[in-house]
């Protein structure tokens, strides 16, 4: 069966906007499995359903897994590719002789259910992730220049995670909510200006792009001149 | 604890003393962030302690001078004692004292009244995008921080963090390769 794989950072975009109905819809019109390895539950019900301030997000995502729109993955294999890809991740990027831990076990859970999985399609918002599957290099250069210092790389692990998962598709929740712009699920938003469409794909990007996403205004201006 | 980060904590913690004398929470905000390179790099809770330390000292001396009050002097007592220990390679001694301040701080906050966010978590949520900023993953940033990621997505969304330098992805190339996977129509 095919499948995309989800970080938890969409899904808390989602949550936080009100658009959790959009998985469900857009998992139908997928026709294949909506994956989170069970380290991406745990940041997305366990941990805030102990708080008073995403107690409620945390049960509306918990339903989206209880009907099924998202499976929980749980299996050794993902842990084993979790471990190795968490050491590799975790030891190319060297400032001051310490090797820089930019990730953690959930990120990398999704990439190894992901891999494992063979997914069309993994679902990350947040930058540093992305940035070490689409484009590493870069990454260097941005953390070079916010830590004033010298980012020694350590090549061999640097090309191992590369040709491990530089492959791997990306969208975001930004992506996922222009399918569901595309395919009409927002027009009972539109209103009755005469710039309704602009009015409503901006409400969405800003609203996605304000609770958490990594979406520039330089890209929201793109995809607004794109769409509408 | 790495003599790097010792020499900048104990850098930061004299200014810090000199700044909660003189009341200025805006230069004690800034110096907070004194150590996020440490901060990011080493991924210590020493590092991190201190700046979400001042950080929450400047919002406390803003609120108590908006009351027209002054902080309590215990807590430049204790800062002082702290960098004292740290000078005395005393680096046990200076945690506890940090704890107690971090304990005397968030008593402080609770007369002002902060019910869903206190100014500690706030202080680490505010940090937190500080360390994110300069390179590491939100997932990773809110482990150190003992935060959650909701609260520090929440807080990034409204900062300037996402604009400065796109790091990776073509957004053209994306929003057609989302929309065949959905097979949205042309």
């Amino acid at each position: 069966m095919k499948s995309i794989v989800f970080d938890a950072g969409p899904i808390i975009s989602l949550a936080t906007n009100s658009l959790l109905w959009l998985l469900e819809n857009l998992k139908e019109r997928y026709g294949g499995d909506f994956l989170i390895p069970k380290e991406v539950e745990f940041e997305l019900v366990e941990k805030p359903i102990a708080t008073k301030r995403f107690k409620l997000e945390a049960l509306q995502v918990n339903r989206e897994i209880n009907k099924k729109v998202l499976a929980v993955v749980d299996e050794e294999k993902i842990q084993v590719i979790k471990k190795e890809l968490l050491m590799l991740a975790n030891t190319c990027f060297y400032a001051h002789n310490v090797p820089m831990k930019l990730v953690q076990e959930g990120e990398m859970a999704a990439i190894a259910a992901a891999l494992i999985y063979n997914s069309d399609a993994i679902v990350i918002d947040e930058r540093i992730t992305r940035g070490l599957i689409e484009n590493p290099e870069k990454l260097v250069e941005h953390m070079s220049s916010k830590l004033h210092t010298r980012i020694a790389v350590n090549k061999k692990n640097l090309q191992q995670l590369k040709n491990r998962i530089g492959h791997l598709k990306v969208i975001r929740s930004i992506e996922l909510a222009m399918a569901g712009y595309e395919m009409g699920w927002f027009d009972k938003y539109l209103t009755k200006d005469k710039n309704a469409r602009k009015i409503l794909i901006e409400a969405i990007l800003w609203g996605i792009k304000i609770r958490g996403a990594s979406i520039s205004q330089v890209e929201i201006d793109r995809i607004v001149r794109l769409e509408k | 604890m790495d003599e790097t980060i010792k020499k900048d904590i104990i850098s930061m913690l004299g200014e810090a003393i000199s700044l909660v004398e003189k009341n200025d929470f805006a230069e004690l905000k800034e110096l907070s962030n004194h150590t996020i390179h440490d901060a990011s790099i080493y991924q210590d809770q020493d590092s991190i302690q201190c700046a979400v330390v001042v950080y929450a000292l400047s919002k406390i001396i803003e609120r108590t001078e908006e009351e027209g009050r002054k902080i309590n002097a215990t807590i430049v007592e204790k800062l002082r004692k702290a960098k004292n220990s740290l000078e005395n390679n005393k680096e046990e001694q200076y945690r506890n004292l940090m704890r107690v301040l971090l304990k005397e701080i968030a008593q402080t906050d609770d007369k002002l009244l902060m019910f869903i966010q206190n100014v500690i978590e706030k202080a680490n949520v505010v940090k937190g995008s500080k360390i994110h900023g300069h390179g590491i993953s939100i997932a990773k940033t809110a482990e150190i921080l003992g935060i959650n990621q909701w609260d520090l997505m929440s807080f990034i969304g409204k900062t300037r963090i996402p604009d400065k330098e796109e790091i990776a992805g073509d957004i053209t190339k994306r929003l057609s390769f989302a929309k065949k996977l959905f097979k949205v129509a042309k």
